[in-house]
């Protein structure tokens, strides 16, 4: 039995993929507990995981486009938090003696702490930021990330020569993309593992009874939108949709304050079961914002995608996706209704992109998921 | 560095401060944008590339080869990106783009 620490950001799209490999280190009998902001991770995990906080601090939100949403992540988001968490976690890793931490790029904090303490720790990449570094042809963008993270280890009082990337750990980077993607050949000591995904209960909750039969249906799911460019987009979205004719039937996830008028037969909630509509095979299509989660988990299911990146990771996967053949990307903020019903009707109507949609999703699939994922962990314990 | 939000797509900026662009130039940018062409009014000179014309980093890139295919090797918008911290990226402009061009096709 081993004793692992996963050290993850209050974010949901890190700590669902997280879970599943959670849950199959905990099936094999090994000791599973996480940190970060209980008041985040708690209602994600429930109440039966083991969950040491850190302290709760509001920091800003995740927003706006390009460089700003790129400034506002490291400067508003990485390094406060890490800031915010170094002291709560090392106190942490001394009471709960871990063998293994399993720290996420964006939580650099977890890292030192595993450094200073001599402890093994592999770095977990829940999405394609770091992978590939996207901003090479930036180099001073680069050297300011990498300024950043060395400001955090000179902070930590750790000895400059033993400087090590946080986000990469000399041992393990575990990703929940693969080459199919990507299109590179890792290191071996990368293990791209495709996605993670659990089992989830059934949702009683969703209007199951709306899917009408004989319908191609597109799930249109954009993460969290705001503001007047996140309406204005959904307002396309409902007219490309239109135009695509009465047979396709969307079904929206997200918040309807930011919904217009829809159709008698779309369907709107909240928050759509997405692993239980696609694999009760609803789906025909998926329209998202090219987060690495929504991609991996359409892809696995053999759905094609339209996406619109808006922010961080998503035009670098958004680009990935339409280069495999599996999807086409579409200009989140300019896109009009009739170029967004075509890259709709083009996913929906024509089988190449279906067809490539299969083949990667079985490549991703064969990186083993929360299987490998664990397999890999172990070995490091 | 502050930035506003995004205005809406369909709102030029500043307007009564537009000049003219290269219309080769406008063009190239509205294909790699993937936008209507009503959206070329937006392209004035002092539309910074990231926060008003909310260019991405792989749109940014297929820019910078789509104008050393039309314009030669000079206009290189990835050297100059590579030049540049984060405050110049930011600031990058059209007009920026706009001097990358030989004098011939600046016109």
């Amino acid at each position: 039995m081993t004793r692992f620490l996963l050290v993850m950001p209050p974010l949901t799209g890190h700590v669902n993929p997280a879970a599943g490999i959670a849950a199959e280190l905990a099936a094999r009998g090994h000791e599973v507990a996480w940190t970060g902001t209980e008041s985040v991770l708690r209602p994600l995990l429930g109440p039966g995981e083991r969950v040491l906080g850190t302290g709760t601090r509001a920091f800003r939100a995740q927003g706006g486009h390009g460089l700003a949403a790129l400034r506002s992540l490291w400067e508003g988001f990485i390094v406060p938090y890490a800031r915010f968490t170094a002291k709560p976690l090392d106190a942490i890793v001394r009471e709960y003696r871990p063998d293994v931490l399993l720290v996420d790029q964006h939580t650099p904090a977890g890292a030192l702490v595993a450094h200073r303490h001599g402890l093994p720790w592999a770095s977990f990449a829940p999405g394609a930021m770091e992978l590939g570094r996207p901003y090479r042809a930036l180099p001073q963008v680069e050297e300011w990330m990498t300024g950043l993270l060395r400001g955090l280890w000179e902070r930590a009082r750790l000895p400059e020569r033993e400087y090590v990337d946080p986000r990469f750990s000399p041992a393990l980077v575990l990703a929940t993309s693969g080459p199919a993607l990507t299109g590179r050949t890792d290191p071996p000591h990368h293990a791209p593992v495709g996605p993670v995904i659990a089992a989830r209960p059934h949702d009683p909750e969703f209007p199951w009874e709306r899917l009408l039969p004989g319908r191609r249906r597109v799930l249109v799911t954009m993460g969290t939108l705001a503001g007047e460019l996140g309406a204005d987009f959904l307002a396309r979205t409902v007219r490309a949709l239109e135009l695509c004719g009465g047979d396709v039937q969307p079904v929206f996830a997200g918040p309807r304050a930011l919904l217009p008028e829809l159709p008698p037969h779309a369907v709107a909630v909240d928050r759509a079961p997405v692993l239980e509509l696609m694999a009760r095979g609803e789906l025909d299509a998926v329209l998202c914002h090219g987060g690495m989660n929504t991609v991996g988990e359409a892809l696995a299911h053999g759905l094609p995608l339209v996406t619109a990146p808006i922010r961080h990771d998503q035009p670098f996967v958004a680009a990935q996706v339409a280069a495999a053949g599996a999807g086409v990307r579409v200009p989140f903020a300019r896109v009009t209704p009739e170029r967004l019903a075509d890259a709709l009707r083009s996913v929906l109507e024509t089988t190449g992109r279906r067809d490539s949609a299969v083949r990667v999703g079985e490549e991703l699939l064969a990186g083993g998921g929360a299987a490998a994922a664990a397999d890999r962990l172990e070995a490091l314990g | 560095m502050s930035h506003p939000e995004p205005p809406s797509f369909e709102k030029p900026l500043n307007p009564e401060r537009a000049t003219p662009v290269a219309p080769e130039l406008v063009a190239l940018v509205v294909e790699v944008a993937g936008a209507p062409p009503g959206w070329a009014r937006r392209v004035t000179p002092d539309a910074r590339l990231d926060a008003d014309l909310l260019l991405d980093e792989t749109e940014l890139s297929a820019l910078a080869g789509r104008l050393r295919e039309r314009f030669g090797a000079s206009a290189d918008l990835a050297a100059l990106r590579a030049g540049l911290d984060l405050p110049g990226l930011e600031a990058l402009t059209v007009a920026d783009l706009h001097r990358l061009l030989p004098e011939e096709d600046a016109r």
